[in-house]
């Protein structure tokens, strides 16, 4: 038995690489904004 | 890409630790929080310091979580994330509940799109159950070695009347197990005696003359043993009646 890497949930049927590339814009719109405006509020 | 798939799960049954580039770089995404933690220090503001530092742990937490690669690690990592990017920006940065949330919201999303399709261990297996043991299987087993070795020795008759009435008391002690602390030590020396005139008599030993009483005297000693457990479990059942009887008595109507 191997273990198979899943197919997305929240975009079905879109391609990994594109996946990729959304997940990283949006983690560092979520997590470097707040950061930023807290280092220099 | 490659080192965050297919490891297996070591001997001990835990799923090997998986320090694959996209889990390691969530909280490479809070390098400028770091930055004010140190700034929040200097400038003296709990409130922001506490936020920071809390949004740092849940990051690194959520890292070790999908780490793991245990079943379900994915989706609690990526909830951890949005917890701290929430922390962040209403904590730290003072952003506010609504916009907190909103992008507590979004690292989530965005944790689940990097981190989603990595594969997760299966469950572990359920336990096997474990076997019942019968709890007089030892003596069943001495028992039918001398009933093996009976028809070949000198006084086949006597023994198979003492075996058999040995393993009738066992059949009482399977289907009442309670009984077996009172009648164990009995028994043991009843089966240890046959099996020892057995060893003796299969290595070339005379029987003695009083060999067939004595057998006669094992089969009777177990019947009377038979005897005695149900009695007492007959004394049981009438103490079982009696105070029945005395509740209905006393609770009736």
């Amino acid at each position: 038995m191997e273990i198979q890497p899943r197919s997305s949930v929240l975009l079905p049927g879109l391609p990994l690489p594109l996946r990729i590339a959304i997940g990283f814009g949006l983690l560092s719109l979520c997590l470097w904004l707040p950061a930023f405006v807290a280092i220099f509020r | 890409m490659k080192r965050s798939r297919g490891r297996w799960p070591d001997a001990a049954g835990r799923p090997a630790a998986r320090f694959g580039w996209r889990v390691w770089l969530l909280p490479m995404f809070l390098w400028p929080l770091a930055i004010d933690v140190v700034t929040e220090i200097i400038r003296g503001r709990p409130v922001r310091l506490v936020g920071g530092v809390l949004a740092l742990f849940l990051a690194w937490k959520a890292a070790a979580l999908l780490a793991t690669r245990s079943a379900g690690a994915n989706r609690r990592g990526a909830a951890l994330v949005g917890v701290s990017a929430g922390l962040t920006a209403g904590l730290a940065a003072g952003m506010g509940p609504l916009i907190a949330v909103a992008l507590g919201f979004g690292a989530w999303a965005g944790t689940r799109l990097l981190t989603e399709d990595l594969p997760e261990a299966p469950p572990p297996p359920e336990p096997a159950p474990i076997p019942e043991t019968d709890p007089l299987a030892p003596q069943r087993a001495q028992l039918q070695r001398v009933a093996d070795a009976a028809p070949a020795l000198p006084h086949a008759v006597e023994m198979g009347g003492a075996v058999s009435a040995l393993r009738d008391v066992l059949d009482d002690l399977a289907l009442r197990p309670a009984r077996l602390p009172d009648a164990r030590r009995h028994l043991n020396m009843q089966l240890d005696g046959l099996s020892r005139i057995v060893d003796r008599l299969e290595a070339g030993a005379t029987p003695p003359k009083t060999l067939p009483a004595l057998l006669g005297e094992i089969a009777a000693s177990a019947r009377r043993l038979r005897s005695e457990l149900n009695s007492a479990e007959s004394e049981a059942l009438d103490i079982q009646v009696k105070v029945l009887a005395e509740r209905l008595r006393q609770e009736g109507p």
